[in-house]
């Protein structure tokens, strides 16, 4: 049986590490980028989709009851009968 | 980590964000001629195979709806599945995003008075060159291929003296153009730079002709 919420947990570290990753393409886009519109509005899109999916997941994941157990092994496994 | 992302997001670097009005180390009397990118066509399929990477989410949603109806209904399998799903957006969507960077930082402009290239690969890695018209001596544009040829896009090659090194404009716009006009832009230059230009002429001629002198004689049998 493996707690719900450690699969919650490792979304939370995955996610935080696309952040990282993300903050750095930004931060490199804007300083290095040319000084345009175009820069800055793919930047913003890149932000609202991923800021908007982000949000999104996150208010389903709030509904969602994580105190429960996920069986890996199915309970209809065939077992041992002396 | 922290030291790094505020480095980036100061305004100490030489060479900040490019603005064609205020080129780095702008030269008096300079305008900008060309400003290039490689062509939309060589990332138009990388583009393309982005967006059916992004859309395979929701043809694994419709495999689901259709071939297991009551996973939505289950309380601990389709939070997993929308873990899963978001995950995968958002790091296709990051890639996605970099590969666009990639291709828009690239860049290569030509102005009155010399030859800027700035080069992105990857996150952390940029090359940033300048060649003053003047010094170039051998401009080629190619274009090959078939889709080179239909859409009109190449290399332009631009040798300088003396060097080894070459400036490469890949995969550009209208190579030929761009070519021509390169060398136009050097005749010009070259005319203001005359008695520089026949400096550097007589300096590489005496090393020439000294390095004839010092080579040692063949011994005769």
């Amino acid at each position: 049986m493996i707690p719900l919420s450690w699969f919650l947990i490792a979304w939370l570290i995955l996610v935080a590490i696309f952040a990282l990753l993300a903050l750095f393409t930004i931060a490199i886009n804007t300083r290095y980028g040319f000084a345009s519109l175009g820069t800055y509005s793919a930047t913003a899109i890149f932000l609202l989709v991923a800021v908007g999916v982000i949000l999104t997941t996150g208010g389903y994941l709030m509904t969602v009851d994580w105190s429960q157990s996920l069986n890996v092994i199915p309970s209809s496994a065939p077992t041992l009968e002396l | 980590m922290s030291s790094l992302l505020l480095h980036l997001l100061s305004n100490s670097d030489p060479m900040p964000m490019l603005d064609l009005r205020h080129l780095p180390n702008e030269i008096p009397g300079e305008h900008v001629v060309y400003f290039l990118r490689r062509h939309v066509i060589t990332i138009t399929s990388l583009f393309v195979s982005y967006v059916f990477i992004l859309t395979a989410p929701l043809a694994v949603l419709w495999y689901l709806a259709t071939n297991v109806p009551t996973i939505s209904d289950d309380p601990r399998l389709f939070p997993l599945v929308v873990l899963g799903i978001s995950l995968f957006f958002l790091f296709v969507w990051l890639f996605l995003f970099q590969a666009l960077m990639d291709y828009y930082l690239d860049i290569w402009v030509v102005t009155t008075k010399r030859i800027l290239s700035i080069e992105q690969t990857g996150l952390f890695n940029r090359r940033v060159s300048e060649l003053r018209l003047y010094r170039i001596q051998d401009v080629t544009a190619t274009v090959s291929g078939f889709l080179h040829t239909v859409f009109n896009y190449g290399n332009v090659e631009i040798q300088t003296a003396g060097e080894k090194e070459r400036f490469i404009f890949e995969d550009v716009p209208s190579p030929n153009e761009v070519a021509k006009t390169i060398l136009q832009l050097v005749e010009e230059d070259r005319k203001e730079h005359f008695d520089e230009a026949l400096e550097e002429m007589d300096a590489k001629k005496d090393s020439h002709s000294r390095g004839r002198h010092t080579t040692p004689p063949v011994a005769e049998e």
